[in-house]
């Protein structure tokens, strides 16, 4: 291997995530350790958000790391950051995960009736799990959008759904369902942007 | 200028549910087909891509379980070119909690009741403790027992026995997430384990919680951090642990 490649602990830690990104990709230990360090209870955390239980987010989590440690996802830059990167390699493994268990609906919003739910999961229907996806991310991005927008965005984004699917819980047209994602993500956008500053705001309209 | 209203009416929409993985594979297939040869729509779905990534930021944030990194890494170095060297120091321990003893090497499944009973041999015994009946007066006399935290776990706990029954009352216990509670188990002189009850404590780590029976003849009282409503078994090594022999 490339004998530059970096594997002094400490110097690791100091790396930006992007250029420890590459030593991971040489395998050395110690650059992976630092990685799961800085994502490991972010990737943990959706997870649980996702799979509802923390035998299954711990299992999820498992998956996504060594699936980055063995390249089978790999990081590109484009992509944006590498949290971000992490955090949508957990997602779809935990997505992943739902399918698998549950046969046809994912389950959604566990936290608030975990026992409930643990007895009736077989049982559930879409009608139950949209009933159970209310606001939970309130200080977040979907806290500041009208319930009709961050509820599909919550359906598809957490629970797995398509648009097509949310169609049929909610009863209304795919349109409205697609309309009301785009104007979600174009509201959490413009907030961000304008968080970061005026010039970003008006790049990419 | 129709051209590019008729454009945006076919495919804005498409970007956004393209951008939250909600197209089923046909219609994404289709979406990607088109990507291929329109900047615009590459251009909208990295715009949104940023709104997208923004949403699992916001989840309430847990701490990781400490034998998830244990499993990992002890994966990783099997398989790394550079595995880390064995006396690599101690990680900077967790801000959200405080790390548990890594139990015998890592449990990836619910720990067995003797496996259980072998971990306690691990946590250190009694602190001490004081009989109160000395004096003679109330009844057949209780009796206070300080509990020992787990290594690394930085709590305190006091068991009151009174005959079959009593009450532990703690501080200092790290804050529990996502619905977690206590739960206090009592451990009998064969090594058994078994349910009791479930508490919760305040911001400050303080809690009381009450055992209503099954002390008389136990061996220790233990407490683990469990799901919502309690378990039938232990989740993971005990936090703290009063012996009573
Ligand atoms: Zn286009």
């Amino acid at each position: 291997m490339d004998g530059s490649v970096e594997t002094d602990p400490a110097r690791l830690e100091r790396l930006a995530d992007e250029e420890l990104m590459a030593v991971v990709d040489a395998k050395v230990a110690a650059a992976f350790e630092v990685l799961y360090d800085r994502h490991g209870a972010a990737a943990y955390s959706l997870a649980y958000r996702i799979v509802g239980d923390r035998n299954g987010a711990e299992d999820v989590a498992q998956e996504a790391f060594l699936s980055i440690w063995r390249s089978n996802a790999r990081y590109d830059r484009a992509r944006g950051s590498v949290r971000s990167w992490v955090l949508s390699v957990v997602r779809n493994r935990a997505i992943d995960a739902l399918r698998r268990g549950s046969g046809s609906a994912p389950k959604l919003d566990h936290d608030d009736e975990m026992l409930l739910e643990a007895r009736e999961a077989e049982e559930r229907t879409d009608a139950e799990a949209l009933r159970r996806e209310t606001s939970r991310e309130l200080q977040g991005a979907l806290g500041t959008l009208p319930d009709d927008q961050s509820q599909v965005i919550r359906l598809a984004y957490f629970g797995g759904f398509s648009h097509s699917e949310i169609a049929d819980m909610l009863g209304m047209p795919l349109g409205t369902v697609k309309g009301r994602m785009r104007l979600g993500l174009e509201k959490i956008r413009v907030q961000l942007a304008e968080a970061i500053g005026p010039e970003a705001a008006l790049e990419g309209t | 200028m129709r051209d590019a209203s008729e454009h945006r009416d076919r495919w804005q929409d498409d970007v956004a549910a393209y951008a939250l993985d909600a197209l089923p594979p046909r219609e994404a297939e289709i979406f990607e087909a088109h990507l291929e040869g329109c900047e615009a729509c590459r251009e909208q779905l990295r715009w949104l891509t940023v709104a997208v990534d923004q949403i699992p930021q916001d989840v309430e944030q847990l701490p990781a379980p400490p034998q998830l990194r244990d499993r990992l890494l002890s994966v990783v170095d099997s398989e790394a070119e550079v595995p880390r060297e064995t006396t690599a120091p101690e990680p900077a321990p967790e801000t959200r909690v405080r790390r548990l003893p890594s139990f015998l090497g890592g449990f990836s499944m619910r720990p067995a009741l003797a496996g259980l009973a072998a971990a306690l041999v691990l946590v250190a015994g009694v602190v001490g403790y004081q009989l109160h009946d000395s004096g003679g007066d109330p009844g057949d006399g209780t009796r206070t027992v300080s509990a020992q935290a787990a290594k690394g776990v930085d709590s305190s706990g006091a068991l009151e026995v009174e005959g079959d029954h009593g009450s532990l009352r703690v501080s200092g216990m790290p804050p529990t997430h996502g619905g977690d509670v206590y739960q206090a188990w009592i451990q009998d002189r064969d090594g058994g384990v078994h349910p009791s009850s479930v508490f919760v404590v305040a911001d400050d780590g303080s809690g009381v919680v009450s055992i209503p029976s099954g002390l008389d003849g136990a061996a220790a009282v233990m407490v683990t951090r469990e799901p919502r409503g309690g378990s039938e078994t232990p989740s993971e090594p005990p936090l703290m642990t009063a012996r009573l022999d």
